[in-house]
């Protein structure tokens, strides 16, 4: 696991607080998408 | 709201603590597991015992695919490993479909993903084709799950060992 903390992604290396906030904003963007899906005609029961 | 204000709270505590913050990282990572499974479990009532099996196959498929031809090979210097033979580069996949290059951490991340995303749409149009649900589904998913793990585990018929 010690290379795996650092993530080069389009020319910014991605690393300690830079890594949280990515990670951080994937969940906040896959929570919002759940709640989107959940609320429109596919989550109707 | 809370829960996306609360993601504030671990920076604000640790800042640049080398311990706790790469943990909560993790955390975080992981968070994104437990949101799929609460979508699946608690909102469809579709019981995965196989949930799992995705984040470990694109979790494999980035080791896999890092430790062939990524940057950890370029950083370590070492001889390619035997199990990476049969690796997309050295069958002369130099380039990823989107114009990345194969050794970059971008093209380890499209092909640790891929076998997920696809794996995931085969188990979808399955369950949802034949309509898949209660003790089944949980069956099902958990067949395959242990099919996953003997196919990554006892992969020696074309790696000649276990790459697990």
């Amino acid at each position: 696991m010690t290379y795996l903390a650092k993530l080069e992604l389009f020319g910014h290396t991605f690393q300690m607080l830079d890594m949280y906030y990515l990670v951080a904003g994937i969940l906040a963007a896959c929570l919002l998408g759940c709640l989107l899906l959940v609320h429109s005609k596919f989550g109707e029961c | 709201m809370l829960v996306l204000l609360g993601l504030l709270v671990p920076p604000y505590l640790f800042g640049d603590d080398r311990y706790w913050l790469p943990l909560f990282t993790r955390y975080v990572a992981l968070a994104i597991f437990a949101l799929s499974v609460d979508l699946i479990w608690g909102y469809t009532g579709l019981l995965s015992l196989g949930q799992g099996l995705y984040f470990g196959m694109g979790a494999y498929a980035l080791g896999y695919s890092l430790n062939c031809n990524g940057p950890l090979k370029r950083r370590e210097h070492r001889p390619e490993p035997s199990y990476c033979r049969i690796s997309w580069n050295t069958v002369g996949y130099r380039r990823c479909p989107g114009g990345w290059p194969a050794d970059s951490y971008l093209a380890g991340d499209r092909r640790g993903r891929n076998p997920a995303h696809l794996g995931g749409h085969g188990v979808r149009l399955v369950t949802f084709r034949l309509r898949i649900r209660d003790v089944f589904f949980s069956i099902i998913t958990k067949r395959w799950s242990w099919r996953r793990l003997l196919l990554s585990s006892i992969n020696n018929l074309t790696r000649g060992a276990s790459s697990a």
